[in-house]
């Protein structure tokens, strides 16, 4: 195993924190409290072509591989303060990535290269309101009629779901049969009859990422715009959350490494009764400790981008991965924010936003909850 | 073993942890019938890829191609015989 990044590697890594720092720095507290996405930020990282990191060059790609991508991305988050946009990035891609796995010619053709170069904004609607871990209890229902199809229901929290163009909706196609061949995907554009989103939800955290509720009635789209095949979608489910398990984390990494040289800055330069507080092990550890889920979540992590790269299942590596960086991400903020003290309260020097936002992590794309479920499962129990 | 034989020990040993699948026979619906369900199918797919060494592409993941021993039994040989073809 070389756990040794390329020189490739090390290049757009170094690029990309670059253009971070100097183009996305500003006026995040401001739009954090007043919940806004930065369409300018957006227009940007499209630019810099972040949105088109794993696809292929057919399709207006950059053709990386996917650990590439991963590595590129906790750059991204370590030097991209707003993890809202972020987030709305990686949820980019991995729509992206269905359709690259599972959508027709002509669905590649008409949607990879708009979601490469920024043009088009993606979201996936799963999350009912009475379905979130049990996500295949969904109660969406898609029925085919003539040469289209007809879906009725409503999906919340859809990231990106207030500002979408397109939205991969998963529905019971066939409510007489088991899960596993009920549901099937569909894309559905913005200009649908019968769609519309709800305002902007208020959250916690992640108030640059703008989620909301999606309303299908009567919804009619064309038959070609089903995602795979008829009773398809609990597998394509399944596939598509090896990525997501594996793109969201690679950027917990990054936001991890930025609180570590945070607190490690400002452990040494904060004084208390004499001597700098870095030299107090009640710090020192606090810190180490950071550290060493940084790197443990880092080999995780890398192990699983890299068996999805050789076209090999990652259904346990990705869980473990988002299992631990998620939990570690949030024991880190926390573990900033008590460091830093009163200053870590404080808006002024951002820790606090970054616990905000990690609180979600734990909870979207399968709860830890839900990550023991299926290590658990997969273990034969 | 045979192929269907390497499933079936898999589904009854790994998959199902109470006596229903005792008397299973490779023509049993397994999505169907329950035994199986959408978080099994994960833990199938890797038992499958991992054991004969294949791979199983995206338009093969259907439902209908894992809906008994007798037709993933099947699809797997099926598969090996284009590998030993090709070698």
């Amino acid at each position: 195993m070389d756990f040794s990044y390329s020189e490739d590697q090390i290049a757009l890594r170094e690029a990309v924190i670059k253009f971070a720092e100097q183009e996305l720095c500003e006026g995040l507290i401001q739009r954090d409290q007043d919940g806004i996405f930065w369409n300018e930020g957006w227009d940007k990282c499209a630019q810099m072509r972040l949105m088109a990191l794993p696809f292929p060059e057919e399709y207006g790609g950059s053709g990386l591989d996917f650990l590439t991508t991963v590595t590129t991305m906790e750059a991204f988050a370590y030097a991209c303060k707003d993890s809202g946009l972020v987030h709305a990035i990686c949820t980019q891609i991995l729509c992206g990535m269905q359709i690259l796995g599972f959508g027709s010619k002509e669905q590649k053709s008409s949607y990879l290269p708009a979601i490469c170069s920024g043009s088009l904004v993606m979201a996936q609607a799963i999350t009912e309101p009475e379905s979130g871990s049990d996500a295949m209890a969904m109660r969406t229902r898609a029925k085919k009629e003539k040469d289209s199809w007809v879906i009725n229901g409503s999906k919340t929290f859809i990231t990106n779901g207030p500002i979408a163009d397109a939205v991969i909706v998963f529905a019971v196609t066939d409510p007489d049969k088991r899960t596993l061949q009920a549901i099937s995907a569909f894309i559905v554009n913005r200009d649908s009859k019968g769609f519309e989103s709800s305002p902007t939800m208020i959250k916690m955290g992640l108030r640059t990422l703008l989620n909301g509720e999606l309303f299908f009635t009567n919804c009619t789209i064309p038959e070609t715009n089903i995602l795979g095949s008829e009773g398809q979608g609990a597998i394509l489910f399944n596939d598509s959350m090896e990525w997501e398990r594996c793109l969201i984390p690679a950027a917990h990494l990054g936001t991890m490494e930025r609180i570590l040289k945070t607190t490690i800055r400002y452990a040494k330069e904060r004084k208390s009764f004499g001597q700098p507080i870095a030299k107090y092990q009640a710090v020192s550890h606090r810190i180490a400790d950071i550290k060493v889920n940084l790197e443990l979540g880092r080999m995780a992590l890398y192990r699983a981008a890299a068996l999805k790269d050789k076209g090999k299942r990652a259904t346990m590596e990705a869980s473990v991965a988002k299992l631990f960086i998620s939990e570690s991400l949030k024991a880190a903020c926390l573990d900033g924010v008590q460091i830093l003290g009163g200053y870590g309260f404080s808006v002024e020097y951002e820790l606090e936003r970054d616990l905000r936002d990690s609180i979600a992590s734990t909870i979207y794309s399968g709860t830890s909850e839900m990550q023991r479920n299926i290590i658990s499962r997969l273990l034969g129990m | 073993m045979t192929t269907s034989e390497i499933i079936r020990n898999f589904v009854t040993t790994e998959l199902v942890l109470d006596n229903s699948a005792k008397k299973l026979s490779d023509t049993d619906k397994l999505i169907d019938s329950g035994i199986i369900d959408s978080m099994d199918i994960l833990t199938l797919l890797s038992f499958l890829e991992e054991q004969f060494g294949i791979e199983i592409e995206s338009d093969e993941l259907l439902p209908d191609n894992f809906e008994s021993i007798d037709v993933m039994a099947k699809m797997i040989n099926s598969k090996l015989d284009k590998i030993r073809g090709n070698e």
